[in-house]
């Protein structure tokens, strides 16, 4: 025992002689450090028939969208009875001379955005692109918030105070009134730049914003370009409900390509007459850099752009660019203002080794801006074994990025590898909390856990990070048949080629709030097989 | 007797009654703005492992780098509908959101039953012969607007 003991300290030292750092999972790594009725869930252990949640999407082509439920149960057969389409729908009115109920006659666009109110954190949104008088959208089960918006005319946009709560099958109800035209709130103002109206070339656009809540409090309005002779110099009007005291207006380019800073304007109401002015930021200037791998060698393919704070207070990010096959990139940009801060930031293409880079780097005028070398990524693996201890070899996996850690952005893309003869993964991640997905295939479940990956610096780049062993779970079929209820009003009695999936509630703070377990998609018969954890 | 006849390769399809959300989404891109696409894809070879590239686009250039990738590996036992969807979970309130402007976007998923080189499916050997593969794609239009999402 006492050799034991001493063995352990000892290899935890050698470990870190090697430069390497070893992290666990956030909970328990495997089914055997959970009780004998418990499994071994990301968000750690857990009764098998507990916070199982299921979506089911039987036709989305046919608006009928997903419908979700609850389900404790560890039988082998799990049948589903779906419902019609769910919608939200309503009137569309207007208040004039203080009369309710007047039907609003004009095109009105419908957004719902949510989620899912039995399986949280999974994001729901649908629109409809024009109405009159009434709508009907459908939607998914789930919880929304209501926004609508008159096409035709300049209304402000509407979001509804109360959220939509849309259960299976059902029709919720959600009135829209839009305030009366008169009653409006309007801002006139005018938009300079460098004292003069926007040339046709840098077309500009206003709209009014709420300073704390950032919702859109009016709509878009084009600023009135100089023509000949600059007869209405800038002239824009924006319009916002009565009861608008305090808004942010922000001016942006109508053409995304225009070398024109961004800039935002507070406003107190009641006010007259606005001059809003983008100041001299000065002409475009073109920069050239390189991108380099930490041991020197050009990076390509890379997506690079500049973000900055140009002078006159407005902000300016450049259009993308592409390092070629030397790392070269080039950007046009604007000059830095004096005393703030510009950043380049550069995206090295997923199957490469460097990592996310930025860097702090004023423009002062066209330039050279040099070398950039990025730093490796983190070089992480761990091993996986099979329930029977044996290894587990051809495991995919795959790395989803959650979050970001301090001091880094969050990824974007997906990491995958493969276990090799020996169960062995190896993955090179930025800096991240990371969901690690193994997906085994045949009779066993799929199985994730999450691992958070600090990137901790070493003398050159980061120090390699061993992730805790794990061993696959059992698995256990889930079979079923997915059923419409007679009131559906569907030609068929069961829902052929239906999308399946199972989630598990997750306890885990800095989680997602639900996690996938399985994901399927019925045959022709509405029949589905699953695979879930079993002990 | 005839001969053994060549093998051959069926194309990948595109389940479109599970392709989400809706062909035109708008969206703002502030803080908590995401938007998730997923789709099902089916072969009829049950053995084929399908490459699934996304790209989002202002305009088109078929020689842009794909944003993000996927590999679908083949069911056991063997589905023609894949269980595993093609996903893309975007963040538009991150730095490397792909929609860095106000504007409209195309976002489109081409799957393919052969590795992909930029977006040519290219060939592979089935039974010792060499066989075309095939790439379908679906496409999305995401319309912009600086703004938070609620």
């Amino acid at each position: 025992m006492r050799g034991t003991s001493l063995l352990v300290p000892l290899l935890a030292v050698a470990a870190l002689g090697c430069g390497k750092k070893t992290t666990s999972f956030h909970h328990c790594a495997n089914d055997s450090e959970c009780a004998a009725n418990q499994v071994c869930f990301p968000d750690g252990c857990g009764n098998l028939a507990q916070g199982l949640r299921v979506e089911i999407i039987p036709n989305a082509r046919e608006a009928l969208y997903a419908q979700d439920f609850v389900v404790g149960t560890l039988a082998n057969k799990q049948d589903f009875t779906l419902a019609g389409a769910s919608t939200i729908q309503g009137a569309l009115q207007q208040l004039i001379d203080g009369q309710v109920g007047t039907a609003y006659p004009r095109s009105v666009s419908i957004q719902a955005l949510g989620e899912s109110t039995l399986i949280p954190g999974v994001v729901r949104s649908f629109e409809l692109g024009a109405a009159r008088a009434t709508y009907v959208l459908p939607v998914a089960t789930g919880t929304y918030s209501l926004l609508a918006n008159a096409t035709e005319e300049p209304l402000p946009p509407i979001q509804l105070d109360t959220r939509v709560i849309v259960s299976m099958g059902e029709a919720a109800r959600a009135d829209v009134l839009f305030p009366s035209s008169t009653s409006l709130s309007r801002i006139d103002g005018h938009l300079f730049i460098e004292g003069l109206p926007p040339t046709a070339d840098r077309s500009m656009l206003v709209q009014a914003f709420d300073p704390n809540t950032q919702r859109p409090l009016s709509q878009r309005a084009a600023v009135d370009p100089c023509g000949a002779g600059c007869p209405r110099l800038g002239q824009f009007q924006l319009q916002v409900a009565p009861s608008t005291s305090r808004l942010v207006v922000r001016a942006s380019p109508v053409n995304s390509d225009a070398i024109v800073p961004r800039k935002s304007f507070p406003i107190s109401l009641p006010t007259g007459p606005v001059i809003l002015e983008l100041g001299a930021f000065g002409s475009a200037v073109a920069v050239t850099g390189t991108l380099r791998t930490s041991s020197g060698d050009p990076l390509p393919g890379a997506t690079v752009y500049l973000e900055e704070e140009v002078t006159g207070g407005g902000s300016f990010r450049t259009q993308t660019g592409v390092s070629s096959s030397t790392g070269s990139f080039s950007l046009t940009a604007l000059l830095t203002a004096v005393g703030r801060s510009a950043t380049l930031w550069a995206f090295p293409p997923p199957e490469s080794a460097c990592g996310i880079l930025s860097a702090p780097v004023p423009v002062i005028g066209p330039a050279d801006l040099g070398a950039f070398f990025c730093k490796a990524k983190v070089q992480v693996h761990g091993l996986v074994h099979l329930p029977s201890g044996a290894d587990a070899v051809g495991i995919q996996v795959t790395a989803q990025p959650i979050s970001s850690t301090p001091g880094y952005p969050l990824p974007s893309n997906l990491v995958r590898g493969v276990t090799d003869s020996a169960g062995m993964y190896t993955l090179y991640l930025d800096p991240a909390v990371y969901r690690l997905d193994f997906v085994p295939g045949g009779t066993r479940p799929r199985f994730s856990r999450f691992v958070t990956i600090l990137g901790e610096l070493a003398d050159s780049g980061f120090k390699p990070v061993e992730v805790e062993s794990i061993s696959l779970s059992n698995g256990r079929r889930l079979t079923g048949t997915l059923y419409f209820a007679a009131t559906a009003g569907t030609n068929s009695p069961v829902a052929a080629l239906a999308s399946i999936r199972f989630f598990r509630l997750s306890t885990d703070a800095i989680a997602p709030a639900s996690v996938l377990l399985a994901e399927t998609v019925s045959d022709q018969a509405g029949t589905y097989s699953v695979i879930l954890p079993a002990r | 007797m005839q001969p053994v006849p060549a093998a051959q390769n069926r194309p990948p399809t595109i389940v479109e009654q599970q392709a989400l959300p809706a062909r035109v989404v708008h969206t703002g891109n502030g803080a908590g703005c995401r938007l998730n696409f997923s789709l099902k894809v089916s072969d009829p070879d049950l053995g084929d492992t399908l490459f699934v590239r996304w790209w989002a686009y202002m305009t088109f250039d078929p020689t842009q780098l794909p944003q993000n990738e996927q590999i679908i590996q083949p069911d056991t036992p063997g589905s023609e509908i894949r269980n595993t969807s093609a996903v893309w979970n975007i963040d538009l309130s991150g730095p490397g959101n792909p929609f860095p402007l106000d504007g409209a976007y195309a976002v489109e998923a081409l799957v393919a039953d052969g590795p992909l080189i930029g977006r040519d499916p290219q060939p592979r050997t089935v039974d010792g012969t060499l066989v075309t593969t095939y790439a379908v794609s679906y496409v999305w239009v995401v319309v912009v607007q600086t703004g938070p999402c609620p």
